[in-house]
């Protein structure tokens, strides 16, 4: 065989090799880590941060999403239970989500702080809505998915969710 | 093709009119009334708020005070921010005092805690209140609440002290045995002594005041049906009519409780609905099944001058009654600040001055501090008169029945979606016996290689939903399966083929199949 021609395969294929590898190092799943003033959360690289004033995460593979908001309540109501602030919320959530469901309710606990989830559904898609409370700081985060894909990114929602850290105290 | 394209835009369409699920956080709104009322027994908070001053300056000279007392040479740092009065060396003496005895007592202490909760501060005529709270402080071998309060007159420190929590709940615990032993003096929490008090509260004043006034005043017990109630406060406005805090109603509400009313001769009171409610004020309106005893008569909590003696007459052991007593500081947009220790029994109180007049209703802001917030009555006079005017048997009320309506979460029943049969399932191979899994299937799909299935709860709280699929997991390790991960709402099992996930969430048992 030509040697030129040898060493063209060769060198193809040592740049198809390394190339093939960079890509590769590339897929590896990598955390990042988000901060505001309010909070503070860690997600894996399976999911896209969207541009805009609130913190909004969609999963790459199935277009579902992971949205954190929080607000600022007032003074008086810092050391008020999250249980009496919930069905405000709830209503809250409901007026801007006509034809959801509310299908399950439970009372949990993350990092020495009360939370509440609420699930509700409405067609193909449904919704958990997890609620924190620290201080005066009221943090709440949506996750969004088609019904056959919920379950199977949930488990990467948890690992955000038990990531998140809410900044609080005298500034 | 021209249908083929119609079916197109027919998707696109619905896709696009299809309202995805969102929340914008921004327009929640506490204020705002959970059950619209009849106006005729509409209270007017026109000046009130809850909202706070700022007092910046204060707050960050507070932090100061607070970081510089935990320096070596304390002493000499906090000299440069002590108050001296040219005009009054005892002034000035008695702050030197102060502060060495401030010092002296938090070296007794080992205080490690992780941040300032919050500052609160209140500016009256002789100067400026800071109060640090620090949750779950350790102090010691302990862990507390601390209260760190600092009086600066002319923005320079005067008097500063701690309040550890222990100290607050031997108060309250006193008072409690002082009811158990049929006393009525609760006394009063050790607190600041703002100005020489001139008012003469001792023993034969505390009793005459109580016996004139304690058949005013109400407890709130909300009992619910694993027996464990919860406590708070009432009063009397109009025969048959009590007046408490909203916030210690809805806790009541929220908890599906019994709610009933009990006056000081144990007498117990249904309620038959609410007359009045208005939520930024605190305050809710109740009829009750039958006409009462004395109701309360306000005075004007704007004529409160600087450490007037204040006092309440409640129950903390859920059975007698006894009166206690703090002082006033200032009012600030109908918010009355005491140095006045209160707990949750205390919550929905009357405020009495000194004359016997009602100024004040006790609220939940800031409890197991010798700080306490009260919301001036002034407001509820209009309401009293139009009462005692229409009589009791005339007076409308909205039924309670309503609110706990309000409050309760009726859960649907969800759709079941099934795109894999249950005969399906069960051919699998190699992956558990599924059949061993009693509990309804409610989702099942398969996406990206994944074979998911959610399985409902319907056995109830009390069972650990992965515990109920312990016979699957015993089916898996027959199977060959090892387990590579365990927690108390997640398990993993895999082999050479296959890792699967066991998951509890929300009540439901999730299963996650997928190829290795």
């Amino acid at each position: 065989m030509n040697k030129k021609l040898i060493w063209g395969i060769g060198i193809i294929s040592g740049i198809a090799i390394l190339l093939l590898i960079f890509l590769l190092l590339n897929q590896k799943v990598k955390i990042k880590e988000y901060q505001s003033l309010d909070f503070r959360v860690s997600y894996d690289t399976t999911w896209k941060l969207k541009k805009g004033d609130n913190f909004l995460l969609e999963h790459k593979k199935s277009g579902s999403t992971l949205s954190i908001q929080s607000k600022e309540l007032e003074s008086y109501l810092i050391d008020t239970n999250l249980k009496e602030l919930t069905k405000e919320i709830t209503s809250s959530i409901e007026e801007q989500n006509e034809g959801f469901s509310l299908i399950s309710v439970e009372e949990g606990s993350h990092d020495n702080y009360q939370s509440f989830s609420y699930l509700y559904e409405k067609g193909e898609e449904q919704a958990l809505v997890t609620m924190y409370k620290k201080d005066t700081k009221l943090v709440i985060a949506y996750y969004v998915a088609r019904s056959t894909y919920y379950d199977i990114v949930l488990d990467s929602v948890d690992s955000i969710l038990d990531s998140l850290e809410i900044l609080v105290g005298e500034k | 093709m021209k249908k083929g394209l119609f079916l197109v835009l027919v998707s696109i369409f619905s896709f696009t009119f299809v309202k995805a699920f969102s929340f914008d956080i921004q327009k929640l709104d506490f204020q705002k009334e959970p059950i619209v009322l009849p106006t005729s027994y509409a209270i007017d908070i026109d000046d009130f708020t809850k909202e706070e001053e700022n007092h910046g300056e204060i707050k960050s000279l507070a932090k100061e005070i607070f970081s510089l007392s935990f320096k070596k040479d304390a002493k000499n740092q906090l000299s440069n921010y002590m108050f001296v009065n040219t005009s009054n060396g005892f002034e000035t003496i008695n702050a030197s005092i102060f502060i060495s005895a401030y010092l002296d007592e938090l070296s007794t202490y080992s205080i490690s805690y992780d941040y300032i909760k919050i500052i609160r501060v209140v500016s009256f005529s002789e100067g400026d209140l800071a109060f640090l709270y620090l949750d779950d402080v350790q102090v010691n071998d302990s862990i507390q609440d601390v209260i760190f309060v600092y009086w600066f007159k002319d923005q320079k420190l005067f008097y500063p002290r701690i309040v550890i929590e222990e100290d607050l709940e031997a108060y309250f615990d006193s008072v409690i045995e002082e009811e158990d032993a049929g006393r009525i003096n609760g006394g009063s929490y050790k607190g600041l002594s703002l100005l020489k008090n001139e008012d003469v509260v001792d023993d034969a004043f505390l009793s005459s005041f109580f016996v004139q006034h304690v058949h005013s005043n109400v407890q709130i017990t909300g009992l619910k049906q694993d027996g464990i109630s919860s406590y708070g406060s009432g009063f009397l406005i109009s025969s048959g009519v009590v007046v408490t805090s909203w916030t210690l109603l809805l806790e009541m509400l929220q908890k599906q409780a019994y709610i009933y009313v009990s006056d000081a001769d144990g007498q117990a009171y249904k309620i038959s609905g609410v007359i009045s409610l208005q939520v930024d004020y605190d305050v809710v309106v109740l009829k009750l099944d039958r006409e009462t005893k004395q109701a309360v008569t306000f005075g004007d909590s704007l004529s409160l001058e600087v450490d007037d003696s204040l006092f309440l007459i409640n129950s903390n052991n859920n059975h007698y009654y006894s009166i206690r007593y703090g002082s006033f500081v200032t009012e600030e947009k109908g918010r009355l600040h005491n140095l006045f220790a209160l707990n949750k029994n205390d919550v929905g109180s009357a405020l009495y001055n000194k004359d016997g007049l009602v100024v004040g209703m006790n609220t939940t802001t800031i409890l197991y501090s010798e700080q306490s917030i009260a919301n001036s009555t002034n407001y509820l006079v209009a309401l009293q008169n139009t009462l005692n005017e229409v009589g009791y048997a005339n007076i409308e009320s909205t039924s309670l029945d309503l609110f706990f309506t309000f409050y309760y979460y009726p859960l649907k029943e969800e759709e079941k979606r099934l795109s894999i049969s249950m005969e399906e399932l069960y051919l699998l191979q190699g992956i558990g016996d599924l059949q061993t899994i009693s509990l309804p299937l409610v989702k099942a799909s398969k996406e990206d290689g994944i074979l998911s299935l959610r399985y409902k709860n319907t056995i109830g709280y009390s069972m650990d939903t992965l515990y109920l699929a312990a016979l699957y997991e015993e089916s898996l390790v027959r199977e060959g399966y090892t387990k590579q991960y365990s927690s108390l709402h997640k398990k993993i099992y895999r082999n050479d083929k296959y890792r699967i996930i066991l998951k509890e969430n929300m009540n439901y048992f999730v299963l996650l199949i997928m190829e290795r």
